[in-house]
């Protein structure tokens, strides 16, 4: 018969070395446990169930899939149908759309940051006056904009003598998608920034007074590097939700003839879920992976680019050269 | 922790995984046709008993109309009191839909049991599995559902292989609303077609370019409102605005001018069928509105530019800036109601009628199409969801008074009554309210709906986006045909799609 | 310009002497290299921080400012930098007029105390940045970094960032930044107070030594006196904006001008006794006589006779004595005494004080009368101490701890018992307590024998200060 008989020592000192970890992992689980719920529960879980349901056919009669396990929805969506046609262009459309608005959606707030970092009179007042443009609710400012902007009875046009229709027309248009974009978004990087620059070490400034740098190269070698990582996680962000745009451009295109062409990817997306007609979730749920597979690969790009590079050992051989002549 | 959490993944996947494959292929049972007396009890007489059935409606009507129809149920719940009681939740249009989806597929208990909704919805709602076919049930309740009574194209909606999934109710449309105080100041006709219709809005424009047309109005010239002042010579007189982004265009004018000029809507394989000549011709009508050609009917625009701006005629209307303008008839309490207090000196709403647009866009009157308008009508259809057959009749009984004894007052919110013989009743024709204004908007038999089509929602948006590219200022070069054929092709891959 | 017909000329020719010189003022009588002529600083809030500032520095010397935290020290590096504005007094820097020059004009270099290194760019790229924004070819920027990292031997790291480094590689590296604009003022702003002790005796050679190679004109500040003591050719030791003493090393240490310096300046610092002076003697509490030089009592009367002169021809000159005069002359006085500098806020006035301000100067300068009454109430005191002890009084007596023997109790002046024993490994620093306060002495006898015990102490003759307990000054010739 095996002994049962086990070490005292080792015994307790397994029994002490439980209790420590339970104890240890018992305010992480408390502290983490609601959050990790949360996420599993509303963003792991919906990631899985869409990615199947990206392979999965759908009848209009249920909300559960007919087939699970077939790659029609992506080959629809690259073949030369008008959904893939929609969608590809959406997606064009979209990224064309970040392209020009991120950099005013950065550029914009670093350079109120900036001017609101010189302390002004008066700055506490206008730096939470640029932020508050965010927090008013999209549809309720969107409205108010386009009755301000309406071409024929509009406060803008009379009050400026303008003839512009300003959302029939689709450059018009975009420019007031761009305009509301902009005055919304900027109060979250502008905080973001304004925190950042705060932080840079003064002392630095005044090395580079010393060194003989004019504003503009303080700006370049001191002010930018030391808000490296705040323009990073702006950029990062506001990318992202720019990939993502819709509610702006379905208030204000609303009425545009040209509609179809300004539609982003979102807009496509939500375009087939409307009336909760179970049949297009497989399309749906195909074109959000592709859009999200997109945005993936451009933020990691931008990811690899923005790394901080090693030194490697270029002048270390320089001046183990120039020592042997000298 | 990094293994755990892996692990974690890991089931969660497997578990959704099987979930979904286990339910694989299972779907919502096919409505099974109904036989049998189910749990109809009879009395004596044979008649079905009702013992306080509680039937559950959801309303696509909303505000005022709602009101309404709540005064009209609360007289059917008067009238069967103890036997049916009919309880009505009113959702807007925009949300109904989705509501019903999710409520039927999660939580049926909450699902009503009858739907009063536009009926073009039908053919979408039965290809979901969401309707039962209402036939057996009036035989059963011994309720009428005289159908050669109702206006056929409203009839068609609700039925589908022969069978019917409801009544049709009611029907409406835009109408015109007209300043006849400027007609009669400037010596101008009441246009009954499209001819006299042009002629009219061409004689005001060539009046007011020689500063002799009369109008009066709102305005900040500093003339009081019911003083007469000419019309300023500065900007040409365009007697009739429409513009594409107005929701009465999108609904009702576009189809209008379609069917008008012979264009069909769907076909009968429930595929889109207003890719042809006769809808290009009647979409060229809405174009040279705006955009007047050497070959139109109007030399000069009836309409300016108006863009991507919407109800653009309320305030021209009010200004006198113009002599007619489209408006929805539920909203024409409110116009009388403005003009009481605008031109109270001078008669007040007395200065405004109003009129249907029937023969409003036909470029050849002697056709029979030229008198059609398209509009949208309600329906009141039964779900899937009601398993008694004592509530099934019951519903039938409601449906048989919605549509027989709600007339007048139903009428006087713009919706007129779908069963003919009510418009025909001496109850309806008697009502003060029919001569003043609801006997101009047309005979129900007038008006055409879009044909039950499980494609509704494709069929309806591209072509409401062709009506929208044709009338935009950036699209006037191209050719409207071109463009109908553009939207049409898109609109049938994406129907394809889920053939 | 000392002469007052020199600096008296028409427009014209002030424009045209101006012009001559590259539009800068340049005064040629001028021999030192760097010169502060009274400068005063005061910030916006009303603090004032530097109080007449006047100071001459040869080129190639070495200069410590040196003082506790709040003295001054920082602000007129920072001055002489460019980075604060000068409020009074003039600067001139290699004969021009430097008070508005921008510092990247002024052909300085400087070290920040925390080191200031560009976190974004490597040592080689730190160390060049001056040159490359100076527009240097490629070649000379090289061949200089180069050259400064040997001397500091940074070749090793030319390639790592600054957060790679460790303390003092990262001060070397700021120095290197220094070495290579090839300056002729270095600035030195307590380069040395974040590193250990070990690394800081280390670096303080380097210091010294690049100093010796490079020799420019070094300012460099420092809370640390045996720094100062060491690297410096001459020490300023400051206290509360106002300069207690400048001079060489050794003087200061040797012949401090008064208590401050004196317990500032030497570690362990000197020893303070109270004592009474009359006639060439001083008694202490204990009863105690200790005998001074013959020629004492002379020099103690004449001293007494200066102090009673200058206060009656301050306070004869009272009325004309601007605001500012008055609150110099109180700060210098509340210092002396060890008072708590009254901060001299603004304070916050109210918007409708202010406005109606102009309507009520009374008010305002009710507080400025309220301290020339106090300054003239002092000196009136001060002035009848003085009469009172005009032949002898209260004085204070200073001696360093190692001019003072220890012998057997009863063989010396005075008798103490030894509180604690200080090993320093090559000496000891014995504690003693006498009349009540800790009294140090430094010795290389034995440390154990010397615990707890009761001693003698005798002080080494010629090495005994004496101070005025009132004004603090030194009673000397």
């Amino acid at each position: 018969m095996k002994s049962d008989k086990v070490d005292v020592f080792a015994y307790a000192e397994r029994r002490e070395r439980r209790k420590n970890s339970l104890r240890k992992s018992f305010s992480v689980t408390t502290f983490l446990g609601p959050y990790t719920a949360s996420f599993l529960l509303f963003f792991v879980f919906p990631l899985v169930l869409g990615v199947i349901m990206s392979f999965s056919k759908f009848t209009a009669q249920s909300f559960l899939p007919s087939s699970v396990g077939t790659l029609d929805n992506y080959k629809i969506l690259f073949s030369d149908t008008a959904i893939a046609r929609d969608f590809r262009n959406s997606i064009w459309t979209t990224i064309k759309f970040s392209l020009a608005i991120v950099p005013l959606s950065i550029l914009i707030p670093l350079g109120l940051a900036l001017l609101i970092n010189l302390k002004p009179p008066g700055y506490k007042f206008f730096r939470a006056a640029i932020y508050v443009p965010g927090i008013f609710p999209l549809t309720a400012t969107g409205l108010i904009l386009m009755r301000m902007f309406d071409s024929h009875y509009g406060f803008v046009n009379s009050v400026f003598d303008l003839t512009v229709d300003w959302f029939g027309s689709t450059g018009a248009c975009w420019f007031m998608i761009g305009f509301f974009c902009v005055w919304c978004g900027i109060g979250g990087n502008f905080i973001i920034l304004c925190a950042g620059l705060e932080n840079v070490d003064k002392t630095l400034f005044e090395a580079a007074d010393v060194d003989g740098c004019s504003a503009w190269k303080k700006f370049l070698h001191v002010t930018l590097p030391g808000i490296k990582p705040q323009l990073f996680l702006t950029l990062f962000t506001t990318l992202i939700g720019y990939m993502n745009v819709y509610g702006q451009i379905y208030i204000l295109a609303s009425n545009n003839p040209d509609l179809s062409s300004m539609k982003s990817a979102v807009y496509r997306i939500q375009d087939l879920l409307t009336g909760f007609n179970p049949r297009a979730f497989g399309y749906a749920a195909a074109m959000g992976i592709v859009l999200g597979v997109i945005i993936i690969f451009i933020a990691v790009i931008q990811l690899v680019v923005s790394k901080d590079k090693k030194g490697g050992g270029k002048r270390v051989a320089q001046f183990k050269q120039w020592k042997e002549n000298v | 922790m990094k293994k755990l959490l892996a692990l974690v993944l890991c089931v969660l996947f497997a578990m959704t995984a099987m979930l979904v494959t286990a339910c694989e292929g299972e779907q919502t049972p096919a409505v099974t046709p109904p036989e049998g007396e189910g749990d109809i009890v009879r009395d004596a007489d044979g008649n079905v008993v009702y013992d306080n059935v509680e039937i559950k409606m959801w309303s696509v009507t909303t505000g005022d109309d709602a009101n309404t129809q709540d005064d009209i149920i609360a007289r059917f719940n008067e009238t069967y009191k103890g036997m049916i009681k009919v309880n009505v939740e009113h959702y807007s249009r925009y949300d109904l839909e989705t509501l019903l989806s999710s409520t039927i597929q999660f939580d049926k208990e909450k699902a009503p049991d009858i739907l009063f909704n536009h009926g073009s919805r039908t053919a979408e709602y039965f290809d979901r599995g969401w309707l039962r076919e209402v036939d057996y049930f009036f035989g059963k309740s011994g309720a009428t559902f005289d159908k050669p009574d109702f206006v056929p194209s409203l009839l068609e909606s609700v039925v589908i292989d022969g069978k019917a999934y409801g009544m049709p109710i009611d029907c409406h449309s835009a109408i015109m609303c007209v300043r006849s105080d400027i007609l009669e100041k400037n010596g101008l006709s009441m246009p009954t077609n499209y001819a006299e219709l042009c002629a009219v809005c061409d004689q005001a424009a060539a009046l007011a370019a020689a500063n002799n047309l009369w109008i009066r109005g709102e305005n900040s010239d500093g003339y009081k409102s019911d003083e007469w002042r000419k019309a300023s010579t500065a900007q040409p007189y365009t007697a009739f605005p429409i513009s594409f982004g107005d929701m009465w265009v999108h609904e009702f004018v576009g189809y209008s001018a379609m069917v008008q000029n012979g264009g069909e809507i769907v076909a009968s394989d429930g595929m889109p069928a207003w890719n042809s000549a006769a809808t290009a011709n009647g979409i060229q009508v809405l174009k040279n509105w705006i955009f007047p050609t050497a070959t139109s009917q109007n030399k000069s625009a009836m309409s300016i530019d108006y863009g991507s701006s919407y109800d653009v005629g309320d305030a021209p209307f009010n200004k006198g800036e113009c002599i007619f303008k489209l408006q929805g008839p539920w909203a024409w309490q409110k116009e009388k109601q403005t003009f009481d207090l605008l031109l109270s000196k001078d008669g007040g709403s007395a200065n405004i009628t109003t009129r249907s647009l029937t023969f409003m866009f036909a470029t050849d009157t002697s056709k029979p199409c030229a008198s059609k308008i398209k509009g949208e009508g309600h329906a009141i259809t039964l779900l899937s969801t009601v398993t008694s057959y004592t509530k099934a009749c019951a519903a039938t009984v409601f449906m048989d008074y919605m549509a027989n004894f709600s007339g007048i007052e139903w009428a006087k919110r713009g919706h007129l009554p779908a069963a003919r013989s009510v418009s025909a009743a001496n109850e309806y024709l008697s009502d003060p309210a029919y001569n003043e204004y609801v006997k101009y908007w047309g005979e129900p038999k007038d008006y055409v709906v879009v044909a039950p089509t499980k494609y509704y929602s494709y069929v309806d948006s591209y072509f409401k986006s062709a009506v929208q590219k044709s009338l935009a200022g950036s699209y006037k070069d191209r050719n409207v045909a071109d463009i109908l054929k553009s939207e049409y092709d898109d609109c049938i891959d994406y129907i394809n799609l889920y053939a | 310009m000392n002469n007052e017909t020199k600096t008296m000329m028409t427009k014209k020719e002030a424009d045209a002497f101006l012009k001559r010189n590259g539009n800068r003022l340049v005064d040629d009588t001028l021999t030192s290299f760097v010169s502060l002529q009274k400068v005063n600083k005061v910030y916006p809030n009303g603090v004032h921080a530097v109080y007449d500032f006047d100071l001459e520095i040869d080129k190639h010397e070495f200069v410590a400012l040196v003082g506790p935290s709040g003295c001054g020290k920082s602000t007129t590096l920072r001055m002489i930098a460019g980075l604060e504005d000068i409020s009074s007094g003039r600067l001139y820097i290699d004969k021009a007029f430097s008070n508005y020059l921008q510092s990247k004009d002024r052909d300085i270099a400087m070290v920040f105390q925390s080191y200031a290194l560009y976190p974004q760019m490597s040592v080689f790229d730190n160390i060049a940045f001056g040159l490359k924004i100076r527009k240097l070819p490629k070649d000379e920027i090289e061949h200089r970094v180069f050259k400064a990292a040997d001397i500091l031997d940074l070749g090793d790291y030319l390639d790592r960032k600054p957060k790679e480094l460790s303390g003092g590689q990262m001060q070397r590296v700021a120095l290197g930044r220094a070495i290579v604009r090839q300056a002729n003022l270095f600035l030195m702003d307590e380069p040395l107070s974040n590193l250990d002790a070990k690394l800081r005796v280390q670096m303080r050679s380097e210091i010294m030594r690049i100093h010796k190679e490079v020799g420019a004109t070094t300012i460099y500040v420092t809370h640390d006196q045996t720094e100062a003591m060491t690297m410096a050719d001459v020490i300023v030791v400051m206290n509360k904006g106002f300069i207690q003493q400048a001079g060489r090393a050794i003087d200061v240490y040797d012949h401090p001008d008064n208590l401050f310096v004196a317990t500032f300046i030497g570690s362990p610092p000197m020893n303070i006794v109270d004592a009474n002076y009359k006639d060439n003697k001083l008694t202490f509490a204990d009863g105690s006589v200790v005998a001074l030089d013959d020629g004492f009592d002379e020099v103690y009367r004449a001293f007494i006779a200066e102090r009673i002169a200058e206060l009656d021809a301050q306070m004869a000159n009272f009325d004309e004595l601007t605001d500012e005069a008055v609150a110099k002359m109180r700060a210098a006085q509340v210092f002396r005494k060890e008072e708590k500098k009254p901060v001299e806020m603004k304070k916050k006035e109210n918007f409708f004080k202010k406005l109606f301000g102009k309507f009520t100067k009374k008010r305002a300068s009710g507080e400025k009368d309220d301290e020339r009454v106090k300054l003239l109430e002092e000196m009136k005191r001060l002035k009848e101490n003085y009469l009172a002890i005009a032949l002898g009084g209260a004085v204070k007596v200073g001696v360093r701890p190692e001019h003072v023997t220890i012998g057997d109790e009863g063989e010396g002046t005075f008798n103490a018992r030894s509180t604690l024993v200080e090993l320093l490994g090559s000496e000891c620093i014995v504690h003693f307590d006498l009349f009540g306060t800790d009294f140090q002495v430094k010795t290389q006898q034995n440390a154990s024998s010397m615990a707890d015990k009761v001693c003698s102490l005798t002080f080494e003759k010629g090495k005994i200060h004496v101070f005025d307990a009132d004004s603090g000054l030194v009673i000397r010739r």
